[in-house]
């Protein structure tokens, strides 16, 4: 290396180089989050007619999700994704299978514990009852342990399963031809247990969460090394597989552990009937009696399930005087008076978080391979100060982007989930809500309606002009006199009320755009995306690919928001589609049952899930469902079905052209 | 390094066939061969509304590149064999090539023995086989070799395969700021006549305007024998015969395939104040994967200007018996007066170590075209 000529270059030729670079790098990024940003912009101010709350800082999030996209993705190509390669191509060749299947497992599950998607599946349960769901809450809240160790053996598990693939070079088919109807077998017995359907979607939803931006390109990366070793003559579907069964046996893991701990939890029930239960039972699902006390007294209906638990109404008042009086218990039980949603950002904090979420993303992780690629293969690497700087960009990048998604996109996402009932239902503006004081009884007049009773209203007199409101008394605080007028806006387009009003296609449309639109941005896709051109010499274009995948998702969505505003159960949304990808996958090359497979891995990344779910539960929470579960598992089945779809025709063109030419050539 | 002259097959087929193709190497008692994924760039002629807009639009097909060596009494025995085997005298079936090229021998190691194909006996037919023909190899940037294989296309000579590689060289010189540099190529091969060869590079140079700093570098290379994939252009058919069944025709009727070489001594008129590069040689050395590094920095101490690196795979064939094993090929464009120098300095580096699968082939460049300052 020393008799190389190092060609020395001074900062200011190092700047004419570095600033197009940079340039052409950032715009990348900027293609790609454009079409989602100024689609939520768009649908917002002018459908929606509403302002953009925060403006200044969404923009700022915006701008940080760039430069964080850049850098990330950067610090994937000349880092994780090259060490990953690496060490899959040295691995066969220094070691034994059962070092590079125990590899494979610990990689797996400390992939799990470093991008633990569990906040996602919490916010998508945040809004989940005790009584209504008991084994979800569970598992969401005391079981959460339970729940990533599960997922964590689950991912391990593929991963090991991935490796042995590659090494023997099986196909894909018999996995999916096993695992699938497996899952979808459980999924329907689960169906007819209240416990486990509340589950199943919760189960779902991690098959698709847990596998992370850091994850996909790494275990992509090292499959394809891995592969590269293998004893087969074919090249090119290699590295793939992989995703996939990190979807699929983590959901099997979930239900699993599911079906044994539904035998020590009580059914779902009526708030009342529910804490009047077996109490052993019941405080299992708190976890313990002192969480499950917290929950009772913090209640919105805590008169009653207190009531309930303790037996009386009189039981529950001498409970609630004893806690009052003991300071412990009080400070254990009541709430200490901290603002939980405090308005203003903390910027600081917001970034010191996510920068702290990176560095477990990535560090772990690729200091596991460092650490394997040092002590079990015993090699040096090639380029270390490439791969540092890779690792580093990553990180920070990571960092800036997962902090602007919170600051911008998701912000945005949330603001228009939760408007955007307003077009097909009258939703109550919380934001404009004016109080009155010294509210005085005497304002309120009756109006006469044509049947001769009478509705109760009153005038007011706001910045909007004088004009009269209907009298509601519950708006009527009588301890401190006020009332509280809560405007109502909407619906924009109201239908007849057959349930496909104008204003609800409005709304799966708009679910249908920012799926496509958001997917277009994920990290993961384009890392997908550029390996799949990478290996198949260009005839498998990265745009094609994200194309597919993102109508793929921008369907599976829609269906997601239909299962919420109809409350589909979930296996009337998974099977049918399942049932119909066996068919297809039959009938697909094994190369394009590698890329389908795994595009839907990829789909549900940092950019997509935020978005959906501030949808999902902006809706949910109009209609009143249990839980926002579902849409995330229903896009990842129909990019799947889309990119099948696209390579069955490509085949089925290129089969017909060559019919062709063997016709024309006229041969023998 | 002690060489020695063969004859190197290279069969580019459609992917769906490669396993018929794997057959009959086994067949021929091929031992081992490469193949690298490639894709084919064929033009199809649109038709309707689009027709007037974009008359024609590039379609690409997965392609697999088989490349072997065979001992050169055996070239007509086996070619016959393959084209036989896998029509590829019906246009759109696929590519075969051959070269003269010395293959360098490891001293220590155990001598290949190449004198095990040999073509069942007994088939028949004689197949047309064009000689005087060269190879235009032209590296670029990633994304940027559409325009040179479009007019590779219309200068009508054969279809295009193109695989992947990464540029190795300058990158290497530099401290950090290398990772500015793109280092993803596309490597673009045509057949052409040799009497025309020279104005299709040419042609080519000006497409891709490869005589300009940072666009490429092109070379052209004789090749013994080929029979060029000709079905350049897809789309509704005119006439009641199509050309390539027309051509097929006359080669029958000729008995050969060499009434279509036309015989002009015209020189070539584009680009005659263009500065070559003369009596250069192409090395291709392979390696274990994730071991070229050090090789590339041999070379390059040697006096090799860089290297570009492609995927493949080593498959060895032996009885019912497959294996197979990564593989990166380094090809090293080099004045033949340096070949030897670079090619010790290759083996210096472990070219020959154990299980590392090294193996090394040269032949001649006639001219080699790129930005020379």
């Amino acid at each position: 290396m020393s008799n190389v000529n190092r060609v020395r270059i001074g900062f200011s030729r190092a700047m004419q180089m570095l600033v197009p670079y940079v340039k052409r790098r950032v715009m990348e990024q900027v293609r790609s989050v454009a079409l989602i940003v100024a689609y939520l912009i768009i649908f917002q101010v002018a459908v929606l007619q509403l302002p953009i709350a925060g403006a200044g800082l969404t923009a700022l999030g915006i701008v940080l999700v760039v430069f964080g996209l850049t850098l990330f993705m950067e610090g994937l190509m000349i880092g994780l994704m090259p060490l990953g390669e690496l060490l899959g191509i040295q691995l066969p060749q220094k070691t034994s299978l059962a070092v590079i299947l125990s590899f494979a497992f610990v990689l797996g599950i400390g992939a799990t514990f470093a991008e633990p998607a569990i906040g996602v599946l919490r916010l998508a349960g945040s809004s989940v009852r005790p009584w209504e769901a008991p084994l979800l809450f569970f598992l969401l809240n005391e079981g959460t342990t339970i729940l990533v160790f599960s997922v964590g053996i689950g991912v391990g598990v593929a991963v090991l399963f991935g490796m042995l693939r590659f090494t023997y070079n099986w196909s894909l088919k018999p996995f999916l031809f096993t695992l699938i109807p497996v899952l979808l077998t459980l999924t329907v017995i689960a169906f007819f247990s209240p416990n486990m359907r509340a589950i199943s979607g919760l189960a779902w939803d991690t098959g698709g969460v847990t596998t992370g931006p850091v994850t996909v390109p790494l275990v992509l990366a090292l499959g394809i090394g891995i592969s590269r070793m293998s004893s087969s003559s074919d090249d090119g579907g290699g590295g793939f597989g992989v995703v996939t069964l990190a979807s699929a046996f983590p959901i099997i893991a979930v239900l699993s552990v599911g079906f044994v701990l539904n035998t020590a939890m009580p059914m779902p029930n009526s708030p009342g009937e529910f804490f009047a239960g077996d109490s052993d039972r019941v405080t299992r699902v708190f976890g313990s009696e002192l969480n499950l006390e917290r929950y009772l007294w913090n209640a919105d209906n805590s008169d009653e399930i207190a009531a309930a638990y303790y037996g009386s109404r009189a039981a529950a008042a001498d409970r609630w005087t004893e806690i009052e009086n003991d300071d412990q218990l009080r400070s254990g039980i009541l709430p200490t008076g901290v603002d939980e949603d405090a308005p203003d950002v903390n910027l600081l904090e917001l970034f010191a978080d996510n920068s702290v979420a990176a560095l477990q993303a990535i560090l772990p992780l690729s200091g596991l391979l460092l650490l394997v690629l040092f002590v079990i293969v015993r090699e040096r690497l090639p380029n270390p100060d490439e791969i540092a700087l890779g690792i580093g960009l990553a990180v920070v990048g990571m960092a800036l982007f997962s902090g602007g998604i919170e600051l911008g996109l998701s912000n945005m996402g949330r603001q228009v989930g939760r408007n955007l009932p307003v077009l097909y239902q009258a939703v109550e503006d919380t934001d404009n809500a004016t109080v009155f004081q010294d509210f005085d009884e005497g304002l309120v007049r009756d109006a006469l309606q044509p049947d001769g009773d009478t509705t109760r209203f009153l005038y007011i007199d706001d910045p909007d002009g004088i004009r009269p409101i209907p009298y509601q008394s519950e708006a009527h605080d009588t301890n401190s006199d006020t009332y509280t007028y809560v405007p109502r806006i909407g619906p924009l387009f109201p239908g007849d009320g057959t349930g496909l009003s104008p204003g609800i296609l409005l709304v799966l449309l708009f679910a249908f755009i920012m799926g496509y639109a958001a997917t277009l941005a994920e990290p993961a896709l384009n890392a997908l995306g550029m390996t799949v051109e990478d290996l198949t010499a260009g005839v498998f274009k990265k745009a094609l690919l994200m194309q597919a995948v993102a109508v793929g998702v921008a369907i599976g969505i829609t269906v997601g928001i239909m299962k919420i505003l109809w409350e589909i159960p979930l296996v009337y949304i998974l099977l049918p589609p399942y049932v119909l990808l066996m068919i297809m996958t039959a009938l697909s090359s094994e190369d394009y049952v590698n890329i389908a497979w795994d595009s839907a891995g990829v789909t549900t990344g940092p950019v997509t899930v935020p978005l959906v779910l501030a949808l999902g539960l902006g809706i949910g929470s109009q209609v009143g469902i249990v839980e926002g579960f579902g849409i995330l598992s229903a896009a990842s089945v129909f990019p799947i079905m889309s990119v099948l779809t696209v390579g069955l025709v490509v085949t089925a063109r290129r089969r017909r052209k060559a019919h062709v030419q063997r016709a024309v050539g006229g041969a023998k | 390094m002690i060489r020695k002259e063969m004859a190197q097959f290279v069969v580019e087929i459609a992917k769906d066939s490669a396993a018929a193709l794997e057959r009959c190497l086994s067949e021929l008692g091929v031992s081992e061969y490469l193949t690298q994924v490639a894709r084919s760039v064929v033009g199809r002629e649109t038709n309707g509304i689009v027709a007037v807009f974009k008359p024609v639009t590039l379609e690409e097909d997965p392609l697999t590149m088989v490349s072997f060596l065979v001992p050169p009494t055996e070239v007509e025995p086996v070619a016959t064999y393959i084209v036989d085997q896998l029509d590829l005298n019906v246009p759109g079936q696929g590519t075969l090539k051959v070269y003269s090229v010395s293959v360098g021998i490891n001293p220590d190691g155990p001598q290949a023995d190449w004198a095990t194909v040999r073509p069942p006996a007994g088939n028949g037919e004689r197949v047309l086989l064009l000689d005087n023909v060269s190879e235009i190899v032209s590296i670029v940037q990633r994304g940027e070799g559409t325009n040179i294989s479009s007019s590779a296309l219309n200068l009508g000579q054969s279809v295009p395969s193109v695989t992947f590689g990464i540029g190795r060289g300058l990158r290497e010189k530099l401290n950090l700021i290398r990772i500015t540099f793109p280092r993803d190529k596309e490597v673009m091969r045509i057949t052409a006549n040799a009497d025309e060869a020279g104005d299709v590079f040419d042609q080519l140079v000006d497409a891709g305007r490869l005589d300009e700093p940072g666009k490429g570098f092109i070379y052209l290379s004789p090749m013994q024998r080929a029979l060029p994939n000709t079905l350049l252009f897809r789309g509704s058919q005119r006439h009641a015969a199509t050309m390539e069944q027309v051509i097929q025709a006359i080669d029958s009727i000729h008995g050969s395939a060499a009434w279509r070489q036309r015989r002009t001594d015209t020189q070539s008129t584009g680009g005659s104040q263009r500065k070559y590069l003369e009596d250069m040689d192409e090395i291709a050395v392979h390696i274990a994967d994730g071991q070229s590094q050090r090789l590339v920095l041999g070379a390059m101490s040697a006096g090799a200007a860089g290297a570009t690196i492609s995927k493949a795979r080593l498959v060895r064939l032996s009885g019912e018996e497959k294996s197979a094993a990564g593989l990166e090929v380094l090809y090293i464009i080099v004045p033949s007066a340096a070949t030897d120098t670079i090619l010790d300095a290759v083996a210096q580096e472990g070219l020959w170590e154990e299980k590392l699968n090294g193996g090394a082939t040269v032949r001649p460049v006639r001219k080699a075209c790129t930005y020379l300052g």
